[in-house]
């Protein structure tokens, strides 16, 4: 009598159950199968919004005035092996557009302007930002992409955009045979297309990797960009158009997002290669609006947001020490 | 210390809380181990071309304990929301702060401000951590004090950059604060044991070592183990890597502690609030977080007891 009357109703809690995990299963499955996050990062936003004037890659004109900077932490390369670096601890960056290019300009400081690498133990300071590439499916490892998630990185060096230096600059008294042609063929490294051997290409260079060992120089070298060293401090700017050469470079669009990080390489302290500091991934966030100035906010949010974060966690730490104390009591 | 057993959570356990808080741990344990570890780490091995379509396949099977999770968060927090709600003063408090953080959620999704989005996180998790506070003794308390000041650290880099916020752009007070955070949140960590009620047996003390010494290693060893720590959990992996060996080993002997005690609810809360990590990542790992925070909440402590 009793498994006649139990059975039913086990049957069903049971059927209920797996009905619900069935239920929950469809749900994700169709949440992935649409791509619809109901999620949303929470890291840093740069906000690119349209300038008021085209500052082209000048680091200190006036358009950049009214660009809202953001200060990006940045940490010793701690990827795949520690490489070492860290000697940067923030870059402050600012994003413009215009005409459908995109402006990136990087300010950080640096007590030495390392521009020279003729000698062997110099290093040049310089600075790279990274991109998803437009083919990427999903967010890519930030130490050279993966994959099914590359990425493109913008390198900028200070020794690139100041050009060779004759040698006895460098080496006081030196003598230098000279060569009997100027033909290309001589210059071994130039001939063979090496970018640091012709730095007429442009201080930027425009790279893709997959993952690491495959970081290479793009196709088509298409972004500009301009170094300035002033009061201890170098502003880099960075410049290209929204649309990229192939699906291997990062492609932007008006209210576009996509993800970007910062590296930079302190010559002095022998930064070279994966010798560096970087930054976690960051938003660039792409508004078609003007800026709106670097302080310029919606007072009444401010005021809101200070007062929300107050008043909860001010409510919290109430409870937590009241809380305890009425809890001590009635031990 | 006194380690003292505490009774089951009341009404926690029973109902759809219990069943529904143990499956997002599960789910988002997979997820942390496939998505947010496996795929990050995966990426390192040497031609990995050749091994494409497994990693694609895995990489889809973390994708899918990530939506499974996120719709047992959809499904738990407004759970747990209500369950607070008929509680005291105190719990509702909690109640409060559940909903005022879907709303920062919802305003984050919707790209509203940023700034209030982050400020209704942020404020949301510390009071939940008070919440969470508020019934235990002051020594059982401290680990939740610590973590919601954590909390508020580690967002402040993301708060004191937002236009019109004073100080904003200040690169020695983000800096400050980040620091701040990590020593904050490994403090948190190595004080889960107060919270349980002291540490578990010989036995179990073993495993927590070993738990400790893997995590020294591997941040010795490996430095791919602390960009997942500051991907997975916000810290910068900036300390000597003892430290984090230490912090390790608490919040594992905690969660051991915590099991084998009886106090599954709070275990499975702790489990969501390592998995959720600290400050401002994304949404879902502050829903994890505040997850976590609302179970440990919702436990009804036993008066006298740790």
């Amino acid at each position: 009598m009793f498994t006649t009357n139990f059975a039913p109703r086990f049957r069903s809690a049971r059927l209920r159950t797996l009905g619900l995990v069935a239920a929950i299963l469809v749900a994700a499955g169709a949440l992935q199968l649409f791509d619809a996050n109901p999620a949303a990062s929470q890291t840093l936003r740069l906000t690119a919004y349209a300038a008021s004037s085209d500052p082209g890659t000048d680091p200190n004109h006036k358009a950049w005035n009214d660009a809202v900077p953001v200060q990006v932490p940045l940490t010793a390369q701690l990827g795949a092996y520690s490489a070492g670096g860290g000697s940067i601890p923030t870059v402050n960056a600012k994003a413009l557009h215009v005409d459908n290019r995109l402006l990136i300009r990087v300010e950080w400081a640096d007590k030495t302007q390392d521009e020279s690498t003729t000698r062997v133990q110099d290093f040049a300071d310089a600075v790279a930002v990274e991109f998803p590439s437009r083919a990427a499916t999903s967010v890519p490892a930030i130490c050279m992409g993966q994959a099914d998630a590359g990425v493109n990185i913008w390198h900028w060096r200070a020794d690139s955009q100041k050009g060779f230096q004759e040698p006895a600059q460098v080496y006081a008294g030196s003598q230098v045979d000279m060569y009997p042609s100027r033909d290309t063929l001589f210059f071994t490294a130039r001939a063979a297309g090496n970018p640091y051997a012709n730095p007429e290409a442009g201080p930027v260079q425009t790279l893709v990797s997959q993952t690491f060992g495959t970081l290479t120089a793009a196709t088509v070298q298409d972004v500009k960009g301009n170094g300035v060293y002033s009061n201890g401090n170098w502003a880099v700017v960075f410049e290209r158009a929204y649309t990229g050469a192939d699906g291997n470079q990062a492609a932007f669009a008006d209210g576009a997002k996509t993800d970007m990080a910062f590296a930079v390489w302190n010559g002095s302290e022998g930064d070279r290669n994966g010798r560096k500091s970087v930054s976690q991934f960051v938003q660039l966030s792409i508004m078609g609006g003007d800026a709106p100035g670097a302080g310029g906010t919606n007072k009444l949010t401010v005021f809101l947001a200070i007062g929300l974060l107050i008043g909860l966690s001010g409510l919290g730490v109430a409870l937590a020490t009241g809380g305890s104390r009425v809890a001590e009591r009635n031990r | 210390m006194t380690a003292l057993p505490r009774p089951a959570s009341s009404g926690v356990s029973r109902g759809i809380v219990g069943p529904l808080t143990a499956g997002l741990a599960a789910a988002a344990l997979t997820e942390l181990l496939i998505l947010r570890t496996f795929t990050r780490t995966a990426v390192h091995i040497p031609a990995l071309e050749a091994l494409a379509g497994p990693y694609e396949v895995i990489s889809e099977v973390g994708r899918f304990a990530y939506f499974v999770t996120v719709v047992l968060l959809l499904a738990a927090l407004p759970v747990l929301a209500l369950t607070l709600a008929r509680g005291d003063a105190r719990l509702r408090a909690g109640s409060v702060a559940i909903a005022v953080f879907l709303g920062g959620a919802a305003i984050a999704r919707l790209n509203g401000s940023e700034l209030l989005s982050a400020a209704a996180i942020l404020g949301a998790t510390a009071l939940l951590a008070g919440v969470a506070a508020s019934g235990l003794r002051r020594r059982a308390a401290l680990p939740w004090t610590v973590f919601g000041a954590a909390t508020i650290a580690a967002g402040a880099n993301i708060l004191l950059q937002q236009p019109g916020m004073p100080g904003r752009g200040d690169a020695d007070a983000v800096r400050g604060f980040l620091t701040a955070a990590e020593y904050l949140g490994l403090a948190f960590a190595m004080m889960t044991p107060l919270f349980a009620g002291g540490l578990p047996g010989t036995k179990l003390q073993a495993v927590a070592i070993v738990a400790g010494a893997m995590a020294f290693a591997g941040m010795l060893a490996a430095p791919t183990v602390r960009i997942l720590l500051l991907w997975n959990q916000g810290f910068s992996g900036s300390l000597p890597a003892a430290v984090y060996g230490v912090a390790a080993a608490g919040i594992t002997a905690a969660l051991l502690a915590l099991w084998v005690r009886g106090r599954r609810a709070e275990c499975i809360g702790l489990l969501l609030v390592a998995a959720g990590g600290m400050g401002l990542q994304s949404t879902y790992q502050s829903a994890l977080v505040v997850a976590g925070l609302a179970l440990v909440a919702s436990v009804r402590p036993s008066p006298g007891v740790d």
